[in-house]
């Protein structure tokens, strides 16, 4: 790899680096993991990078394979347990600064709780939707059919509503 | 609360990250690639040694049961061999495909379906690649003694095989029963000084993947 091609590719990890970041939070059980996984996450982006094709968006591939590294990562392992809680530090780190209400915090906890809940493919689905991907891009990037990501998001949607009721109210 | 109110929160994190750095991934230095490519270079020469080893043993024990055609116990024992070199090629070949083919640009249901295959398959021959050890030994050791020193242990002391045989399948029926019929404490104690794959775990745990990618495809 070139100084220009290594370049380019710093470039671009550092201003995707928020995937790393939420994909890292989202299948990781610690905090040790969670940097592991990131570094991890970033090898693998490093490897695949002379495969990369221009012609398509940087953040897809990325999606790709941060998703791919996070779930064979979670699965790997024999001793980390599957659904194990995700940590919820980085939320705590954001309540240490202003440029968060409370209330964002509230739901971003609430949602971290809600996607330790989720299998490592739904989990995959969930964190396209939040980054608004189209259905057609979920659909890509997971190799299902657009009506499948469909139904899926529209479970996603009553599997929330119902973590989030007070119990006596489902 | 509705999903799509909790994505403006999701939004914020974003906002958050031009501003902090929580996670450093200009760690991504020189050192960490070398590393990273170490590692897999040593994988990748574990499995190629792996394949070479199976292709001498073949090659030895084909041309040894050819010639020993007129010994029963020296023909059986390098027919064993042989198939035993041909599975630590197989065996070779698929770990290779598993560090080289493993593309991550992949699409995620694709590649989640093809490593989760590979590692129940790898979890099996593992664990046959050990049970076998218990029987080989015989073969091996009457093969070595008659190419090494001429000395044909079946034709002078078949007792004595028969006690070897005898060893090794006691040996192996009771792994097998430590494995599937031992009561489940006592595996877990097993597992525990071992590892997962003995008690079978890593298996289920590969056969649960695989069920959760097929039902994922499902509508």
């Amino acid at each position: 790899m070139s100084t220009d091609d290594r370049q380019a590719f710093g470039d671009l990890l550092q201003r995707h680096r928020g995937i790393v970041f939420k994909i890292a939070n989202a299948y990781a059980r610690d905090v040790e993991d969670r940097d592991d996984l990131a570094q991890e996450i970033a090898v693998q982006l490093w490897r695949a990078w002379p495969s990369y094709d221009p012609a398509r968006r940087f953040s897809t591939w990325m999606y790709r394979i941060a998703l791919n590294v996070a779930i064979s990562f979670l699965r790997s392992d024999g001793q980390r347990r599957r659904h194990a809680v995700p940590l919820d530090e980085a939320v705590h780190d954001m309540a240490d600064d202003d440029g968060i209400d409370h209330e964002t915090i509230a739901r971003l906890r609430m949602l971290h709780r809600f996607i330790a809940t989720l299998e490592p493919l739904n989990r995959a689905l969930l964190l396209l939707y939040l980054d608004e991907h189209s259905t057609r891009e979920m659909a890509e990037v997971l190799g299902i059919s657009e009506s499948n990501v469909t139904t899926k998001i529209s479970r996603l949607k009553q599997r929330i509503r119902d973590h989030v009721a007070p119990p006596g109210n489902e | 609360m509705e999903l799509d109110e909790l994505k403006a929160a999701w939004q914020a994190i974003d906002v958050q990250l031009r501003q902090q750095k929580l996670i450093n991934l200009e760690l991504l230095t020189e050192t960490r690639m070398r590393k990273a490519r170490t590692g897999l270079y040593w994988l990748q020469a574990f499995a190629i040694g792996q394949i070479l080893v199976g292709l001498v043993v073949t090659i030895f024990c084909a041309r040894y049961w050819i010639s020993h055609m007129d010994a029963p116990a020296l023909l059986l024992s390098g027919i064993v061999l042989h198939a035993y070199g041909v599975a630590l090629i197989i065996a070779g070949v698929m770990e290779m495909l598993l560090l080289v083919r493993t593309d991550y640009s992949a699409q995620i249901v694709t590649i989640q379906k093809h490593l989760a295959l590979l590692r129940q398959w790898r979890i099996r021959t593992k664990r046959w690649f050990g049970l076998a050890q218990w029987i080989l030994w015989i073969p091996a050791g009457l093969v070595m003694l008659e190419y090494l020193i001429g000395f044909d242990l079946w034709a002078h002391s078949p007792a004595t095989v028969g006690w070897f045989l005898a060893v090794g399948i006691a040996g192996l029926l009771s792994t097998l029963w430590l494995m599937y019929w031992s009561p489940r404490a006592l595996r877990r104690r097993v597992g525990d000084y071992l590892d997962d794959n003995s008690t079978g775990s890593l298996l289920k745990r590969a056969q649960l993947a695989l069920d959760e990618i097929a039902n994922f495809e499902r509508e």
